[in-house]
């Protein structure tokens, strides 16, 4: 991107703005449930996630007329997202420590029993690197460079963070299956 | 490629992100390797599970959808409200900060002279929020030669400049020009830890704009601006509110490069 661009936000046709708005509405909104996940895994409470996707919608939106198109959309609402929430922290650091414990007491007793539930309550347990680089690798579907990109960490680190954030949710499940067959 | 390689790159193939070579030498190694295959096929089966335990959980984005087109309908329906108010870029934050940075003039007393440093902090408060919470740019030096190179260019009048433009306890993390109203600055970014501070550095041009150290600040989006003069070069210290001392930033950088 060329150097004009810079700190021009401001200097923007306004008859363009219909037409963009129609295309951002096109390529930023489908991708709001999955940065809700996301925002709720960041900042656990559903009110503050919420608040958080709207933030980072309507800064993409304010500044979509830099967007390029063609470039990852989805990747540039996910880092919009996450440098949000750092910068929320940095004002409330108290924010930071949020429990993300899964919230079981919607489901009914044999649900919680499901293999699915037990990978749910381990992947629960792990620390929150842990979860971040699974939910946006496994989840989201992200590459690695884009989860890169989204975290402003290299490459290699996103892989080894994957790799044993595997290890810990394995070891974590193969414990519980032990304790099961011990009590059984 | 020996065990530990292919553990390493596992994730990478996982995400289909292998390709040419080192993808055959990986699927080669597979077939050979019993233990390494072994672990490729359990990684897969924990995301396939970890797919079909959390995957269908996807939230209800819509109520959250339908808050945001109404603050965009917001947004084109002030339109004849001049531009440069309406269109801030980050939220109620525009009008906050115009608001502040009026307030603030006010408050210094300078109510006539410092239109242009007024715009000036605008726009170097708006790049530094554009590149560094947006990331909008990717045309960043970021090799200490290469910004070393960057900076004898810009500045060639100025040797050893970065110790002295370097604010205490931080690291240049990045460079790159930017243009700030029609004048071409160095946009400095240095990190103290996870923090980043922004330093916009000119050369006084002829008609230089005097910073003073007076300090503007955003007041919701948390940004505040400072700016500094030295004999032949002029700057603007953005960083977030509370965390970056931009005043201090501002005095102590126009005192060593007044030196
Ligand atoms: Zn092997």
């Amino acid at each position: 991107m060329g150097t004009g661009e810079c700190g021009t936000l401001l200097a923007h046709e306004l008859s363009m703005r219909e037409d963009r708005t129609f295309e951002f509405e096109s390529v930023a909104f489908p991708h709001a449930a999955g940065l809700l996940r996301y925002a709720l895994h960041l900042a656990g409470e559903p009110a503050r996630a919420e608040d958080l996707v709207q933030e980072t919608l309507l800064a993409a939106w304010r500044s979509f007329h830099q967007f390029e198109r063609g470039t990852n959309c989805r990747a540039w609402l996910f880092r919009i997202l996450k440098n949000l929430h750092i910068c929320q922290i940095r004002r409330n650091p108290a924010r930071a420590e949020i429990s993300l414990e899964i919230d079981d007491s919607g489901l009914s007793a044999p649900e919680k029993v499901t293999a699915g539930h037990e990978v749910r309550e381990a992947f629960s347990h792990l620390t929150p690197e842990h979860r971040e680089v699974l939910q946006l690798a496994t989840l989201d579907g992200f590459a690695i460079g884009e989860i890169a990109a989204i975290l402003e960490i290299p490459a290699g680190t996103v892989a080894s963070r994957l790799n044993r954030a595997r290890q810990a949710l394995r070891s974590r499940l193969q414990k519980r299956a032990t304790a099961g067959e011990k009590n059984t | 490629m020996n065990c530990n390689q292919i553990h390493e790159i596992t994730p990478l193939y996982l995400t289909g992100e292998l390709r040419g070579e080192p993808l055959q030498e990986f699927n080669g190694h597979i077939a050979e390797c019993r233990a390494c295959a072994d672990n490729v096929d359990s990684d897969r089966q924990l995301d396939d599970a970890l797919r079909s335990a959390l995957g269908d959980e996807m939230p209800d984005a819509s109520a959250v959808v339908a808050r945001v087109r109404q603050q965009m309908d917001g947004d084109m329906r002030s339109r004849h409200v001049p531009w440069r108010l309406s269109h801030l870029g980050w939220a109620k934050a525009g009008f906050a900060f115009a608001a502040a940075l009026v307030l603030a003039i006010a408050t210094f007393g300078l109510l006539s002279g410092y239109w242009h440093e007024k715009a000036m902090a605008l726009a170097a408060a708006d790049d530094h929020f554009s590149d560094l919470v947006l990331n909008r740019h990717s045309d960043w030096l970021v090799k200490p030669a290469d910004m070393a190179a960057f900076l004898q260019q810009q500045f060639p009048q100025h040797a050893g400049l970065l110790p002295l433009i370097t604010p205490e306890r931080a690291s240049l993390e990045k460079v790159r020009l930017c243009r700030l109203k029609q004048a071409t600055y160095a946009h400095l970014v240095f990190k103290t830890g996870e923090v980043e501070t922004s330093v916009f550095l000119i050369d006084n041009p002829r008609r230089s704009p005097d910073y003073q150290a007076a300090h503007l600040r955003s007041v919701e989006h948390d940004l505040e601006v400072s700016g500094f003069s030295a004999s032949d070069l002029s700057g603007i210290v953005v960083g977030q509110r509370g965390v970056v001392p931009t005043t201090r930033i501002a005095r102590q950088l126009g005192e060593k490069l007044s030196l």
